[in-house]
C-alpha cells in the first residue's frame, strides 16, 4: 500500500475499531477502501451483531469530521512511512496509523516506566525519583497516563522539565481517565500523546493491553515499579521481551501484594533496580550531574529537614519527634514544601527530595 | 361583662400577646372557643370543665364563649387552659378581686385541677417583659425556667386550687427567685482534649477553626478518632455568655427539651444521624419548630459520614451557614429561627474507607470513589474553611501515656484571639474571622511583598485555586490572630496552606 490521503488512514483507524488485522486486509484485497464504505459488505465477516451496526454507522461524513477535528487541534496523522517511528517496526502488528498530539520525539532515547494503578506512597516515591533521575539525563519517558503511577512518572518528568510519551488507550476527544485532562496538556506542551485509535474512540476495555505493545516498542527499556500479580504493566514487560527491550523491575517489600509481580519478573532475569544510576549504567550512559541548590534555610527548617528520613514519614511521627508544637510545623513543612526540597504524599505523608 | 384575661400566643420563637374573653350568657348551656384555635386548644374545654369541678369549684350551666384575641393569630398548644379556667372563674364571680389584671397566665391542667408544665415559657416571658409586662403565673414546674429573666415576678403554683386563692388575696404567694448566674458557668467538663493521643495537628486545626469560627471537614478511616475529636471542640469554645445561654435555652423550650436545671448551661452538640430528614435538619413542619441546625445555635453541628446525608437536606444548610438563622415560610407566614453554629463534618476518604491508609487495603473502585465525593456539591466544600485529614493512629500512639495539652490552657487562647476579632470587627457587625467577604479580606488580611511573592510561589507550587487562596488568607488571619500578631507573617501563610483540601484525596 502506497500512501494514503488523511481520510483514508481516518476511515482505516475507525474500521480497525472493530474488525481484526487479518481480516481487514483480507477485505481490503477484496474491495479498496471507497468500496467498502460504500457497499458495507460487513456480512462476509465473522462478527456480532453489534459489532455490525457500529460499522454500518462509519461513513465519509464521519471521516471528515474527524479529520476536521484533527485539523483544528493540530493532531498530526502518520502513516508507515518517514515519519513513521522506526522503533515500531519491531511489533509483530504495527498500528497502521497513529494519532499524534504534541511534538514527535521518536529519534531520542526513550525508557518506559510503568506499574500499578493503586501504589502505595513507596510505589510513587520511587517512581518520582528514578523518574526524575532518568528525565534529568536526557531520557524521554514513556507511560500510558493511567491512573497511579503512570500518572506519577509523567509528572516526575515534566516536573524536571523532560520530555514524555504519553500512549492512550483511547481517542483524544475521550481521554481517560477524565482527571488527567489537564495532565494532557502539559504533556502534549512538553512531549507528546499519540494512539493508534481516532479521536472518538472510546476507552474500551481491550485497548489498553494493544496500547501496551507501543509503549513498550517505543522504548529502550522498561522500568516495572510496583506491579500486583495481573498488573497490566506485566504485558507491557511480556511485549518488551518479545522485541529484545531490557526489563528492569524494583523490588519491593515480600509482604506487599503490589510488589509480587516485580518480584516474579526479577526471579524470572529481569534486572533488579535500585535508582537510575543502574538502568542508566546498564545502557552505557551518564547520570546528569547533581545540580542542587541550598536554599536559604531558618534555623527550624533546617532541624526539620535534617530529622526528615529519606522514606516517606506521617506527619504525626514528625510532630512526635520533632517535639514541637503542630502549628510550627506545620508552617515549616509547607515552607519546605514550596522551596522545593520535601515533597508531601497522599495521607500526610513526607519525604525529603533528595 | 366579658372577662379578659392577658395570655400569650407563640409563632416559633416569636410570642405575640393573646387576650382570652370569656363571656358567660344565659341560653342553652354550652362552650364554644373561638380564634383560630387548634386541636389542643378545643379539647381544653373538657380539661377546664373537669379541673374546675374537681377543685371544688362550679362550673356554670350557661351559655360560654371564649374568644382568643387577636383572631387571625393561630392559637396552638394547651397553655390556654389555665387563662380560660381563670376567665370562666372570673367572669362567674368565683374570683372577686382584680389581683389577676396585668398578669400573665399560661399552664396546661390536668382533670383534677394540676397545673402542668407547658413549652415555650422562656420566650414569652422574655418578650413579655419587653412590653412591659412584669407578672406571670406559670406551672411550679416551669417557674424556674421563666424567673431566668432578670426584673420579673414569676409565680409557680401547683394547681388551680392555689390559683383561685392566690387571685382572690387570701393566699401570699412568693415570687420564684432568679437562679444565681455563677451557678451556670464553669461546670466541669467530662470531656477534654488532653485525653486524645496523637492527632496533634488534628488538635491544632480544631483550635485554629473554633478561634476563627469556621467550619471544618474532616476526612479519615473509621476508627481514626474523628468523632472523639469533634465532641472535644465544645470544651474549647469560649464560655457563653448569659444571653447566649437564654437564645440557646429559649430554643430547647420551644421543642420541650429542657431538663430539670431548666437552662442550657453549654454550648449545645448535636450529631443527627444521617438518615435525618430536610425538616428534622433546617426545621419544619406545618407548626414550625426548630430543626438541628437551631438546636445547635451557639454551638456545634457534627455530621459524622457527611455524604450519606440527604442531598437536599445538605443543600438546605446553605442558608444557614450564609445568615446564622433559617427561615420557615407556611402559609401563615414565616418563622426565623437562630442557628448560628460551627459546622463540623466528618466522613471517609472513599466507601470502604480504608484508602490513604497505609496499613489497610483499599477495595473501591475509582469510579465508587468519585460518585462517593460527588455527593458533596461545591458550594457546600466551599462553605468549610478547614479540610482536614485525620490519619489513623498506630498502636504506640494509642498506648503512650504523656500528658497532651489540656483543653483549658486551648480555650484561653481561642478566648484571646475572639477578643481581638470582636475589637476588630466591631464597626463591621462581624464577629469572627470566618464571616469575611471577600472586600473585607482586603482590607484585614493585607500582606506584606514577602509574603505576597511566598503566596505566588505556593499558588503555582501548591495548584492553589482561587477561592482556596481567600480561605488561606482567613485562616492565616485567625492563625496570626491565636498568636496575638497585628501583622500576618510567613509562617501564618505556610500553616494555612496545611489546611487546604487536596485533589489527591479523590
Amino acid at each position: 500500500m502506497g500512501l494514503a490521503s488523511e481520510s483514508s488512514l481516518i476511515a482505516l483507524s475507525l474500521l480497525a475499531l472493530y474488525i481484526s488485522p487479518r481480516n481487514l486486509s483480507r477485505i481490503l484485497s477484496e474491495y479498496d477502501l471507497e468500496e467498502l464504505l460504500l457497499k458495507k459488505p460487513w456480512g462476509s465477516l465473522p462478527l456480532s451483531e453489534e459489532t455490525r451496526a457500529r460499522l454500518e454507522k462509519i461513513d465519509w461524513k464521519q471521516v471528515e469530521q474527524i479529520a476536521g477535528w484533527c485539523r483544528k487541534n493540530e493532531v498530526k496523522i502518520i502513516q508507515r512511512g518517514p515519519s513513521y517511528p522506526e522503533k515500531l517496526s519491531r511489533l509483530a502488528d504495527p498500528p497502521l496509523v497513529l494519532y499524534l498530539w504534541g511534538e514527535q520525539c521518536f529519534q531520542d532515547l526513550a525508557v518506559a516506566v510503568v506499574g500499578t494503578r493503586n501504589p502505595t506512597n513507596y510505589g510513587r516515591e520511587v517512581t518520582y525519583r528514578i523518574t526524575r533521575d532518568l528525565a534529568e539525563a536526557g531520557l524521554v519517558i514513556v507511560s500510558g497516563m493511567a491512573r497511579g503511577l503512570d500518572s506519577v512518572a509523567h509528572q516526575a518528568a515534566l516536573e524536571t522539565g523532560g520530555k514524555t510519551i504519553a500512549v492512550l488507550g483511547s481517542g483524544f476527544q475521550n481521554i481517560y481517565p477524565p482527571e488527567n485532562r489537564a495532565l494532557a496538556l502539559k504533556i502534549k506542551g512538553s512531549g507528546c500523546l499519540i494512539s493508534e485509535y481516532p479521536p472518538t474512540a472510546p476507552p474500551n476495555q481491550w485497548h489498553f493491553p494493544a496500547r501496551n505493545r507501543i509503549i513498550a516498542s517505543l522504548s529502550s527499556g522498561v522500568v516495572v515499579i510496583e506491579a500486583g500479580e495481573n498488573s497490566g504493566a506485566l504485558i507491557t514487560c511480556d511485549f518488551a521481551l518479545e522485541i529484545g527491550v531490557d526489563v528492569y523491575a524494583v523490588p519491593g517489600s515480600i509482604l506487599s501484594a503490589t510488589s509480587k509481580g516485580c518480584h516474579r519478573l526479577i526471579k524470572e532475569g529481569a534486572k533488579l533496580v535500585e535508582s537510575a544510576q543502574d538502568i542508566l549504567e546498564d545502557m552505557g550512559l551518564q547520570p546528569a550531574p547533581e545540580k542542587r541548590v541550598e536554599p536559604d534555610l531558618s534555623p527550624e527548617e533546617k532541624e526539620v529537614l535534617k530529622l526528615l528520613p529519606t522514606d516517606p514519614t506521617p506527619l504525626e511521627e514528625l510532630i512526635k519527634q520533632l517535639n514541637r508544637e503542630a502549628g510550627t510545623i506545620l508552617a515549616v513543612l509547607t515552607m519546605l514544601e514550596v522551596k522545593g526540597l520535601i515533597r508531601s504524599l497522599p495521607g500526610k505523608y513526607y519525604v525529603r527530595r533528595f | 361583662m366579658p372577662s379578659r384575661i392577658l395570655s400569650y400566643a407563640l409563632d416559633g420563637l416569636n410570642a405575640i400577646p393573646a387576650q382570652v374573653e370569656v363571656d358567660i350568657s344565659s341560653g342553652l348551656p354550652s362552650f364554644s372557643i373561638v380564634g383560630l384555635p387548634d386541636t389542643a386548644v378545643q379539647e381544653s374545654k373538657e380539661r377546664v370543665r373537669s379541673a374546675i369541678k374537681n377543685s371544688g369549684f362550679s362550673f356554670p350551666l350557661s351559655r360560654i364563649t371564649v374568644n382568643l384575641a387577636p383572631g387571625d393569630v393561630r392559637k396552638e398548644g394547651p397553655h390556654y387552659d389555665l387563662p380560660i379556667a381563670v376567665g370562666l372563674l372570673v367572669a362567674s364571680g368565683q374570683i372577686k378581686s382584680e389581683l389577676y389584671k396585668d398578669k400573665v397566665f399560661l399552664g396546661e391542667l390536668s382533670l383534677s385541677g394540676e397545673l402542668k408544665a407547658v413549652k415555650g415559657v422562656l420566650p414569652i416571658v422574655r418578650r413579655a417583659k419587653k412590653s412591659g409586662l412584669s407578672e406571670f403565673v406559670v406551672p411550679k414546674e416551669s417557674a424556674v425556667e421563666a424567673a431566668l429573666i432578670e426584673g420579673v415576678k414569676v409565680y409557680g403554683l401547683e394547681n388551680l386550687a392555689q390559683i383561685v386563692s392566690f387571685l382572690n388575696g387570701d393566699m401570699v404567694v412568693c415570687p420564684e427567685p432568679s437562679p444565681p448566674v455563677s451557678s451556670f458557668s464553669s461546670a466541669p467538663k467530662a470531656l477534654d482534649f488532653g485525653e486524645i493521643k496523637g492527632q496533634e495537628m488534628a488538635k491544632r486545626a480544631l483550635e485554629v477553626a473554633v478561634a476563627g469560627g469556621h467550619h471544618i471537614l474532616m476526612i479519615g478511616s473509621p476508627g481514626a478518632g474523628k468523632t472523639m475529636l469533634a465532641r472535644r471542640i465544645v470544651t474549647i469554645m469560649p464560655e457563653m455568655t448569659f444571653d447566649e445561654m437564654l437564645e440557646v435555652t429559649e430554643i430547647y423550650s420551644i421543642s420541650g427539651l429542657l431538663n430539670e436545671t431548666k437552662l442550657v448551661p453549654s454550648r449545645p452538640f448535636r450529631s443527627p444521624h444521617h438518615s435525618i430528614s430536610y425538616a428534622g435538619l433546617v426545621g419544619g413542619g406545618s407548626n414550625p419548630t426548630p430543626g438541628e441546625v437551631s438546636l445547635a445555635h451557639n454551638g456545634v453541628l457534627f455530621l459524622d459520614e457527611f455524604p450519606e446525608f440527604k442531598r437536599d437536606a445538605l443543600e438546605a444548610l446553605r442558608q444557614p451557614l450564609e445568615e446564622g438563622s433559617v427561615c420557615i415560610t407556611r402559609v401563615h407566614g414565616t418563622v426565623n429561627f437562630p442557628a448560628n453554629f460551627m459546622l463540623v463534618a466528618a466522613m471517609n476518604p472513599c466507601p470502604c474507607g480504608y484508602k490513604l491508609d497505609p496499613a489497610k487495603m483499599c477495595r473501591c473502585s475509582p469510579g465508587e470513589i468519585r460518585r462517593y465525593w460527588n455527593k458533596i456539591s461545591g458550594p457546600i466544600w466551599d462553605r468549610f474553611d478547614i479540610h482536614l485529614l485525620v490519619p489513623p493512629l498506630s498502636v504506640e500512639e494509642l498506648t503512650s501515656t504523656e500528658i497532651k495539652e489540656q483543653s483549658a490552657t486551648m480555650r484561653e487562647r481561642v478566648e484571646r484571639s475572639r477578643k481581638i476579632q470582636m475589637e476588630r470587627f466591631q464597626a463591621f457587625g462581624l464577629r469572627t474571622n470566618s464571616q469575611l467577604s471577600t472586600r473585607l479580606l482586603k482590607k484585614f488580611c493585607s500582606l506584606g511583598t514577602a509574603e505576597k511573592q511566598f503566596m505566588r510561589q505556593a499558588a503555582e507550587k501548591l495548584n492553589l485555586t482561587a477561592r482556596s487562596y481567600d480561605r488561606t488568607l482567613k485562616l492565616s488571619r485567625t492563625i496570626a490572630d491565636l498568636e496575638g500578631g497585628e501583622n500576618i507573617k510567613l509562617s501564618h501563610l505556610a500553616e494555612a496552606l496545611q489546611y487546604r483540601g487536596n485533589e489527591e484525596w479523590v
